[in-house]
């Protein structure tokens, strides 16, 4: 994902604003980090360029 | 992640109907064209491998489904994961929303409207393609039911149903177009984009914010 990106990504929780932690970056885009929701202390990842912003509860479920 | 992603080893199947099935596809984007405004800041919920969010012009998806979001990247869309019903964006950021043939999909559409009407701008719209279930081609895939297809599970919904949602979500000034006057293997040419809903099996409905 591009840094702009986080101009318009917001927690899907609490749709409040987010930090951003970068792991690796290329010359096109952030290509794995992670996103943090203070309010909601939740961790989103950044995985082959593309930001994870499942609901937690969902993202880390092992049922469909 | 443990999350299993259901639609990893199907990608090609999906992205196979949009080969054999290349007029009724090209009518489906015709339909999109005639009530998406073709400027602005869009998103495409639901972006799947991007095959409507790339001829559109719109630039940025979401998905749950990574494996599909991957070909969405290779058409040059930028992509998040993330479900309809619980949007990462914030308040008023989009023009336009758009949601193809994915409504049926979703376990709470009703969640989903007033998610895209919270993330539209004042004087934004939602453009929302989908199969009519009371249509030929969504008789096909009633019939169809929960065995084997891609769908399985799903429900289509009816124009008349979609309005009752879209209104309830607050939308207003709906309008409708429809495509699709024959079964996409009839085809030997696109079918015309007319007015309203009844006749068509795909059928284009735009809501104002």
């Amino acid at each position: 994902m591009k840094r702009d990106l986080m101009e318009i990504l917001a927690c899907p929780l609490c749709k409040g604003d987010l930090e951003l932690e970068v792991f690796e970056e290329d010359d096109v885009e952030i290509v794995s980090g992670r996103i943090y929701c203070k309010a909601c202390d939740e961790y989103y990842p950044i995985e082959d360029g593309i930001p994870n912003m499942l609901p937690p509860e969902i993202r880390d479920s092992d049922l469909k | 992640m443990t999350r299993p992603d259901p639609y990893k080893h199907r990608i090609d199947r999906y992205d196979e109907w949009f080969e054999i099935n290349q007029h009724a596809y090209r009518s489906e984007l015709q339909a999109m064209r005639a009530l998406l405004p073709q400027k602005g800041d869009r998103l495409d919920v639901g972006v799947g491998t991007g095959r409507f969010a790339a001829p559109l012009g719109v630039a940025l998806g979401l998905d749950p489904s990574r494996a599909m979001m991957a070909e969405a990247r290779r058409r040059r869309v930028t992509v998040v994961e993330g479900i309809a019903e619980s949007l990462p964006f914030k308040d008023a950021r989009f023009d336009q929303v758009l949601m193809v043939t994915v409504v049926f999909l979703l376990e709470n559409p009703d969640a989903a409207f007033r998610e895209a009407r919270r993330v539209l701008k004042p004087g934004g719209a939602l453009v929302v393609g989908f199969i009519d279930k009371n249509s030929d081609l969504g008789a096909v895939y009633e019939r169809r039911g929960d065995e084997s297809t891609f769908y399985g599970g799903a429900r289509l919904l009816s124009p008349e149903d979609m309005s009752t949602l879209l209104k309830g979500a607050g939308f207003r000034d709906l309008a409708f177009v429809q495509t699709l006057f024959r079964l996409p293997e009839d085809l030997d040419a696109e079918d015309p984009v007319e007015a309203g809903y009844g006749r068509g099996s795909f059928v284009v409905v735009r809501g104002q914010r």
